[in-house]
């Protein structure tokens, strides 16, 4: 890599000022992170001000061939906003609110607004953003939107990219354009670039603006808490409530191993004893809540429910997002290392893949908690460990690929909201053939013809395909020659570590996150207000 | 030297030639050279690689319902038919998404979901013979998107030939993804002018157990708007909230004696409905109703039927715009309309998705011998004129075909061409597919 030139320093500071420009050793090592595990630094780090300096950034950029990585919170778990070289553009100064319309519904924002500050600004007018990552406290929307984020009452309301109308983005030539339409998105003339743009992972382009649709706050809300034996049990439940054609709006499960690491956090809220418990929120107007209330009580007892607790005040409903909110958090008191999974299947077919996620943990010998998005079919698997006992990693790596090819093979995906980034990029070939990454590249390219936006991000190297693939063949190679053992262990570690090889997964000490930290209130006291548990820290896990 | 272009396409499905056969499939009066329906989405693809080697210009076609959309083809060379691709291929009610081919028709999508209690949340015009590539291809939608959402907000995932000639598949089966690029949302509303959709996944909605119409009647547009306005922006989360002159009530069967209609669309459970019609009955008294009444059974499913379809009405010679503005606006826009009808001498009939800012206008002639171009010009600028400052957009999705040959029917292109330019260059690079009928003459 080259020398850093100063001039490029001089450069970007003329262009906002010096104490906006970070470059030096112990200023990038705070931006040399994010949720994820791996780590990268930048050549510097730029905090814009406006539109106008990310242009004048970015041309910079253009001029010194240097690539441009864009981060928000760093609250990402896929490695999105880790740089290995070029310019990072830090969003903390633009955070502002430039409009709210709520006779239309809508806000318009800078990208470095934290997602629960829109919500807790609006809340007095009846209004809010409906998606909400776990980070929400800390993660910004520009973040959100590269990311296409998600969140427990997405099941309900939809991920970002149903929430984004428009955008303002710098391209990696310096232009400016307005994407998406005044009214709902999709309805400009023309291409709906927004929603190509929403999720594209910091690799298409630079948000300076983001116009988001707002909803109003719910009238009525119930919460439920509902605790099972086992979590066969409770994943039986999460598809018999869809089945029912009841769609909560959010269907949360989380199993012992998870709980057990919320009261070792502090939070005494859940059975000790419990197999997995399911955290269900309904909202609606209060004609017809009580009922459904009873139904879904009803569904979880026909499957074996032990209890169903109805929260009865804000704060038992507070207590209860704070804890699922919390809960990755919370796992890292278990060990030092996590490595957090995000893959996605059909509902029907959760208790099938819970069990792989059990068989996995036994053949590895690795404890894994099951926190999920269960109404979505979202599963957050987390497979806690200790990168300093040797192999350790290893087995993390084969217990991973394991439980994402049983994704990838009965019809699900890799993630449903963390995004690809460098974390999942090797599995990529699992899903998409020749074809279907030709079609993603002259998406890229139609952007960034340069590959200049966050290169090296979401597409699968060579290496990397070879590595999964030959995952993939040594699986076969088990169920079709069981005879030679040895010829199968030698063959299953030869897949090892190439997939180790070809995947980032060098261990994370989680930062401890105080679950009892204080609570944010989203909603102004006496308002319905649910969710909007916040953690203390600046570095939030976001499943 | 290759063979000639039919005879390599004759092995890929049915291939017409005959002009009897090819005039029902003519866009803007342009008939194609040869109309295929390939047996398979290979088949499609296939065909769409040979038309390629060709140089061929291919024009995706369903059912036709929507053919006048668009500006007049510079080429038309292969209809590409794909109304044999019927099939419903993976339903599973439980996890709520269906895979069907884009050749299915919606009503024969909704008929096997709704033997499960289910159904899929799209409710554009033409919906008995509307296929869904065709409901894509145009991103129509209807009432419920206020709701559900419109298209984008559905797919979860699509197969596409591409101009290559191969099969790419983007997003997956799932309700939630975001492994890849989202390229779904670049087909929704594209025209078919960046490839072929042959295979979608959607996700679906139980059927609500309740549904119910309480309709409003107001002396003044700023009162209908404004209770529009207060359903819409409510916690009461209704279904669809419509806005109606009075030629669009007489239209879809209701009295017309007031000039402005509000429908409010209830659906949920019993409870529910009962709430959401009390509520707005008793604000439509408050915001100065003239008259207020409820329907259920067939007549409410009658009438959503009429106001589905509606934007959809053919009118020959005449002139149908969709406009796009932020909700608040729409009073604004819906005045200047009626001045722009009165001033071409052109009935109108307007209806607005209130809560969406989508409008429909539909403008046709006095005498019934079609609106004089001059006039049906004059209409589409006095839109614009309102319309575009803001920011909003108007589409001319109906008009004489001559008209065509003075405009851009999707209106002035914005600051964001130059992406969309690059992504058909992209996507299609020797511009085969329907070339020139999108915004841009992309």
């Amino acid at each position: 890599m080259a020398e850093l030139v100063p001039p490029l320093i001089a450069e970007l500071e003329r262009i906002v000022g010096p104490a906006n420009v970070l470059w030096r050793d112990n200023e990038l090592i705070s931006y040399s992170y994010d949720g994820s595990i791996d780590r990268g630094r930048p050549n510097a780090v730029v905090l814009p001000g406006s539109a106008a300096d990310v242009v004048a950034i970015v041309k910079v950029a253009q001029r010194y061939d240097l690539p441009i990585v864009a981060r928000g919170a760093g609250t990402g778990l896929s490695g999105g906003a880790i740089a290995h070289q070029g310019i990072m553009l830090g969003f903390s100064r633009m955070r502002r609110i430039l409009e709210v319309d709520t006779d239309n519904m809508r806000a318009t924002v800078e990208p470095g607004l934290v997602n629960l500050d829109l919500s807790k600004a609006i809340a007095s007018r009846g209004f809010y953003y409906a998606p909400d990552p776990s980070s929400q406290a800390a993660c910004t929307l520009g973040g959100n939107v590269a990311e296409n984020s998600g969140g427990p009452h997405c099941l309900a309301y939809g991920v970002t990219t149903n929430h984004v109308l428009g955008l303002e983005v710098v391209l990696p030539n310096g232009q400016v354009m307005h994407l998406g339409g005044v009214s709902m998105a999709g309805e400009n003339a023309g291409y709906d670039l927004t929603g190509a743009f929403v999720g594209s992972e910091g690799t298409l382009g630079i948000v300076t603006k983001i116009t988001l649709r707002l909803m109003p706050l719910p009238e009525a809300v119930r919460t439920l808490l509902a605790i099972f034996p086992t979590i066969d049990d409770a994943s039986r439940t999460v598809s018999a409530v869809i089945a029912a054609g009841i769609i909560p709006a959010a269907l949360e499960m989380m199993d012992a191993l998870t709980i057990q690491a919320l009261q070792r956090a502090g939070h005494q809220g859940l059975p000790a004893d419990a197999g997995a418990v399911l955290l269900i929120e309904l909202e609606g107007v209060d004609e017809g809540m009580a009922e459904l209330a009873a139904v879904v009580e009803g569904i979880c007892r026909e499957h074996n429910a032990r209890d169903v607790h109805l929260a009865t005040t804000a704060e038992e409903r507070t207590s209860l997002w704070k804890a699922r909110k919390g809960a990755l958090g919370a796992l890292g008191q278990l060990a030092p290392n996590y490595y957090l999974q995000d893959g996605v299947v059909p509902r029907t077919l959760l208790p099938e893949v819970l069990q792989t996620v059990q068989a996995a943990s036994e053949k590895y010998d690795l404890p894994i908690a099951n926190v999920a998005h269960a109404g979505d079919g979202n599963l957050h698997p987390c497979i806690v460990f200790d990168e300093r006992i040797p192999g350790q990693t290893e087995k993390v790596i084969a217990a991973g690929a394991d439980i994402l090819w049983k994704c990838v093979q009965v019809g699900g995906t890799l993630s449903g909201e963390h995004g690809v980034g460098l974390e999942k990029q090797a599995y990529m070939s699992w899903l998409f053939g020749p074809a279907d990454f030709a079609a993603m590249r002259r998406l890229k390219r139609a952007f960034d013809p340069d590959g200049r936006l966050n290169p090296g991000k979401v597409f699968p190297t060579e290496e990397q395909m070879a590595a999964a693939e030959a995952w993939v063949q040594r699986e076969d190679g088990a169920t079709e020659a069981p005879a030679d053992q040895e010829d199968l262990a030698r063959q299953e570690a030869a897949a090892t570590a190439a997939l180790a090889a070809a995947t980032t997964l060098t261990a994370k000490s989680p930062a401890a996150v105080p679950v009892t930290g204080p609570v944010a209130a989203p909603y102004p006291a006496g308002s319905t207000g649910r969710n909007g548990a916040q953690n203390g820290s600046g570095q939030v896990p976001n499943a | 030297m290759t063979a000639p272009l039919d005879a390599q396409l004759c092995t890929l499905g049915r291939l017409d030639v005959a002009t009897a056969q090819l005039a029902p499939l003519a866009i803007d009066g342009r008939r194609p050279t040869l109309a295929l329906s390939p047996d398979s989405p290979d088949a499609v693809a296939a065909a769409v690689g040979i038309a390629a080697e060709h140089g061929a210009a291919v024009s995706p076609y369903g059912s036709g319902t929507k053919v006048g959309m668009g500006n007049s083809p510079q080429r038309y060379d292969v209809a590409l038919r794909l109304h044999t691709l019927d099939q419903v291929l993976e339903y599973e009610p439980a996890d709520l998404t269906v895979t069907v081919q884009a050749g299915i028709r919606l009503s024969a999508v909704q008929r096997r979901l709704a033997a499960e209690g289910q159904f899929l949340a799209l409710d554009p015009p033409h919906a008995g013979e509307a296929t869904i590539g065709g409901i894509l291809a145009t991103n129509a939608s209807g009432p419920s998107r206020l709701l559900y959402g419109s298209a984008r907000d559905l797919v979860l995932g699509m197969r596409f030939a591409t101009a290559d000639g191969e099969l790419a598949k983007t997003g997956g089966k799932v309700v939630k993804n975001v492994v890849g690029y989202d390229l779904n949302k670049m087909h929704i509303g594209a025209l078919g002018t960046l490839g072929v959709l042959v295979e979608v996944t959607f996700k679906v909605a139980p059927l609500p157990r309740q549904e119910r119409t309480l309709w409003a009647r107001f002396a003044g547009l700023a009162e209908a708007h404004g209770f529009s306005g207060r359903l819409y922006r409510s916690q009461l989360a209704p279904r669809a909230v419509e806005l109606l002159d009075a030629a669009a009530a007489r239209q879809c069967g209701l009295p017309g004696d007031d000039p402005w209609l509000v429908l409010l669309h209830a659906a949920g459970s019993p409870a529910t409905v009962a709430r959401q019609v009390s509520d707005a009955a008793q604000w439509a008294s408050t915001d100065g109703a003239t008259g207020c009444g409820q329907l259920d059974g067939d007549a409410h499913a009658d009438l959503w039927t009429a106001v589905r379809a509606l934007p959809g009405t053919s009118v020959p010679d005449g002139v149908r715009l969709k406009i796009a503005t932020l909700p608040t606006e729409i009073v604004a826009v819906w005045e200047v309309l009626e001045r722009a009808a009165r001033s071409a001498d052109a009935t109108l009939t307007r209806l607005a998705h209130a809560g969406s800012g989508i409008t429909y206008g539909l403008f046709g002639a006095q005498n019934g011998h079609g609106l004089d171009l001059a006039a049906a010009a004059t209409i589409v600028t006095a839109a614009q004129s309102v319309v575009l400052p803001s920011g909003g957009s108007v589409v001319v999705e109906s008009c004489p075909v001559a008209l065509k040959r003075h405009l851009d029917v999707w209106g002035p292109t914005r600051d964001d061409f130059p992406l969309m330019q690059a992504l058909k260059a992209q996507f299609d690079p020797q511009g085969l597919f329907n070339p020139g009928r999108f915004l841009g003459r992309l």
